[in-house]
């Protein structure tokens, strides 16, 4: 069986690189996401964790973020590319 | 006559007003500091916790008023705190004035995240003007940006400059000067839905509240600037959501239509500007790789903060020890040439003692604050946040919070100080209200005292136990302030939980001028504006022990004691300085409270030093002293405690520990809560809370020591 194509961040393992499909929510949490450019087409690389898995140590186009898990896990992706 | 004089002083131009705006970690406040020298100041307004870097410089002869407004990501504000930048930009700030250019800091090795602020800034109708930084190392990894053509797509000049070499300032003041010349910046055109919406509010709106106001208050769903414009308008309230709803109806599904309009407009305006390389692993990556790694990096961090806790004691120690020494120097040199009275006595330990007490802080906080700017300037910070993040997340705080509670085990003021990194104002407020319970170094003078005087293995003890009670001290405040946190988040500073997006910016190698300008900034936040209320807090405690000064016969205490001491005979002075102290108002006010403190297991003496400390927790040992008639040197107190007609017991001594672990007995602490979080209600109720925690806790201690050691 492969891997389905489908994941959420929180799920990505270190070194893979995937593209957001969108991202959960209508609170302003995930307007500020949007403010960051995580939307819909932007490459995410899960760079590494910190201890006890959170937060999770990510590439973002060309800029590298802390984001924790539970934030991450609003954060659906596919991937293979988008464009 | 009349234009002669004019001619030899021509008008004063009118200062050209300008703010700067950027997102965190890309220059700006390098670029504010090599614009602006050290002449700076920061202005506070009222309600809020954001401070405002204000500066005046002067180019070929034209005076510009620089304003420093805080770096964001965006202009959407959940807070008051983040609404200043829009109010300011807009003109409808309470203070400020509208500014008449906006300098726009972007940095190159980012543009499209960066850019993102400024296409917001594009729409509040002021000339702007985008400065590049890190042209540098964009080029360096590659890249190459085209300035004419970003130009020309954003409708404003683009200029490049390095602010740490200082290249390309002078460009740039020339081209803030020609801000009336620049073209109009180019806004996007928003759908037709949303400008039917704006058109639809603004009827209802007073008629100059700008376009971008009310985007702003339609975009932000329960942000503030929906909430400015309903208090206004309370109208507005189903008018916002009724236009919200129509806008949802035409596919502008709030909240994220908003950013992805606009980033799609970005890449837009950024086809043929960049030439963008393939992303490789920088070494940033590869040096990431190994500090925040969960072994090596948790390694590597337990090295770094162990360095830093250490050097501030080792080298701040000596240095506060120089300082006592030469503030005492000075009190004796003026009690023995001056001639006696109130004033000396006030100069001598009201004074000397109140400006020598604000001094002795400054050694710790300056290189404290050092060690966290080389750390910062580095792009450290950011990692040790991220790798001790997930353990202060379970207390309600985020790993931001980690350094400024560490550094309050030093002493809580520098530690309060550098809460200014938390961008959120609950969790910056939790830090701040908790940083006290941790214990600080002037804690440790009362731990020995009391440690030597109850529990030394001469009293019978295991040699073991004062390292004990020692270690138990520290750990009642390593575990009480993350619970504290806890309760604040749950109750008083409830709310959604901030979003924890934490930039890790490149590694760099620190400026030493932006290192050099931190370390100022803490010192003179400490000294220029908390060093007045300290010192007259300190001389108030001074007359409180000092007066009233004649006996019930009518003879003077002073005169007495400086007679007795004249002939040699000091104990008997000393015997007299004691009852002294004990009628004063202080001593009268320790006395009358001494029922409240029997269930801790105080007399009258620890009562009265206990409130007498309150400017200061290591004043309890000379207060101490003085109450039973000792010279101040601790052998000789340790003696008098043991010895007294009633010695200190273990328990009671316990009980006087704890409370002082757990107790805000500290001026200088409360009066930069104060200044920090712009209100006197935040230290009262530090005061309150931890003199509540300390009472209870003490209570426990003595009756858990009365249980163990009868």
């Amino acid at each position: 069986m492969t891997p389905s194509n489908f994941c959420s961040l929180d799920q990505l393992r270190p070194g893979e690189i995937a593209w957001v499909t969108h991202v959960d929510g209508t609170d302003d949490l995930s307007q500020r996401l949007g403010d960051l450019g995580l939307q819909r087409g932007v490459e995410i690389e899960l760079l590494g964790r910190a201890p006890w898995g959170d937060p999770l140590r990510l590439r973002v186009g060309n800029w590298r973020l802390g984001l924790r898990r539970q934030e991450a896990a609003r954060i659906h992706l596919q991937k293979t590319s988008i464009h | 006559m009349i234009p002669l004089v004019a001619k030899a002083f021509p008008a004063p131009l009118k200062p050209i007003t300008l703010a700067l705006v950027g997102n965190p970690n890309v220059g700006k406040t390098t670029l504010f500091n090599s614009l602006s020298g050290l002449r700076q100041h920061t202005a506070n307004y009222p309600g809020v916790t954001v401070e405002i870097k204000k500066a005046s410089v002067l180019h070929k002869g034209v005076p510009i008023d620089l304003l420093d407004l805080p770096g964001a990501y965006s202009l959407a504000a959940r807070s008051p705190d983040e609404l200043i930048p829009t109010q300011i930009l807009l003109g409808l700030h309470c203070v400020e004035c509208r500014p008449d250019v906006v300098v726009a800091v972007v940095d190159a090795t980012n543009l499209e995240r960066n850019l993102y602020l400024v296409h917001q800034v594009l729409e509040v109708d002021l000339p702007l003007i985008i400065c590049l930084t890190m042209v540098d190392m964009a080029e360096a990894a590659g890249a190459t940006i085209r300035c004419d053509l970003l130009a020309e797509r954003m409708g404003c000049p683009v200029v490049w400059v390095h602010p740490v070499k200082g290249v390309g300032i002078d460009i740039l003041l020339d081209t803030i000067l020609g801000y009336q010349k620049t073209p109009k910046p180019k806004p996007m055109d928003w759908p037709l839905a949303l400008v039917k919406e704006t058109e639809q509010v603004k009827t209802l709106c007073k008629k100059e509240t700008p376009d971008f106001m009310i985007r702003r208050a339609l975009f932000d769903t329960d942000g503030e600037a929906a909430k400015d414009l309903i208090l206004e308008k309370p109208l507005l309230a189903s008018a916002l959501a009724k236009a919200r709803k129509g806008l949802a109806d035409s596919g502008f599904l709030l909240p994220q239509a908003e950013s992805i309009q606009r980033y799609e407009d970005i890449r837009k305006r950024l086809v043929g500007v960049q030439e963008l390389p393939k992303a490789g692993v920088s070494w940033t990556d590869r040096l990431d790789a190994w500090l925040t790694h969960p072994v090596s990096g948790t390694l590597f961090f337990l090295l770094a903060m162990f360095l830093v806790f250490e050097s501030v004691f080792l080298l701040a120690t000596p240095i506060m020890n120089w300082l006592s020494a030469i503030h005492e120097m000075l009190g004796d040199w003026v009690l023995t040439t001056l001639p006696e009275g109130p004033f000396t006595d006030l100069l001598a330990h009201g004074i000397i003692q109140g400006v020598g007490g604000v001094l002795v802080f400054l050694p710790q906080i300056c290189i404290l604050f050092t060690l966290l700017a080389i750390l910062e300037d580095t792009g450290y910070m950011a990692r040790a946040a991220f790798l001790v993040d997930h353990l202060m997340a379970r207390c309600g705080l985020s790993g931001k919070s980690f350094i400024p509670l560490l550094s309050s085990l030093a002493c809580a003021v520098p530690g309060i100080l550098s809460t200014r990194v938390i961008e959120d104002r609950r969790d910056r407020l939790a830090t701040i209200l908790v940083a006290p319970l941790m214990s600080c170094s002037a804690r440790l003078p009362v731990y020995t005292l009391v440690v030597a005087a109850c529990f030394a293995p001469e009293l019978g003890h295991s040699p073991w136990l004062g390292g004990v009670m020692l270690f138990a001290m520290y750990m009642l405040g390593l575990i009480l302030a993350p619970l504290v946190a806890l309760v604040l988040k749950r109750t008083l500073l409830h709310g959604p939980a901030p979003l924890f997006v934490l930039e890790l910016p490149r590694y760099q190698i620190p400026n030493w001028k932006s290192v050099l300008h931190k370390v100022m900034d803490a010192g003179w936040s400490f000294v220029g504006r908390a060093g007045s209320t300290i010192l007259a807090a300190m001389v108030l405690i001074w007359a409180l022990l000092y007066f009233p000064t004649n006996d019930l016969k009518g003879g003077s205490y002073p005169k007495r004691v400086n007679l007795l001491k004249q002939e040699g005979k000091g104990e008997e002075a000393l015997h007299w300085q004691a009852i002294w102290r004990e009628q004063s108002y202080l001593g009268i006010a320790g006395k009358a409270m001494e029922p409240v403190f029997r269930p801790l297991g105080w007399d009258w003496r620890l009562s009265v030093a206990a409130i007498a400390s309150f400017p200061a927790r290591e004043v309890v040992v000379g207060t101490l002293a003085q109450l039973y008639a000792q010279e101040e040197e601790e052998d000789n107190i340790v003696k008098a405690l043991q010895a007294t007609d009633s010695p200190l017991t273990p328990a009671a001594g316990l009980s006087l520990m704890v409370f002082f672990a757990l107790c805000c007995q500290c001026v200088s602490t409360l009066v930069v809560i104060g200044r920090e979080t712009n209100s006197w209600f935040w230290p009262l109720f530090t005061f309150t809370y931890m003199t509540i925690l300390a009472y209870a806790g003490a209570w426990v201690a003595f009756q858990l020591g009365t249980w163990i050691w009868g």
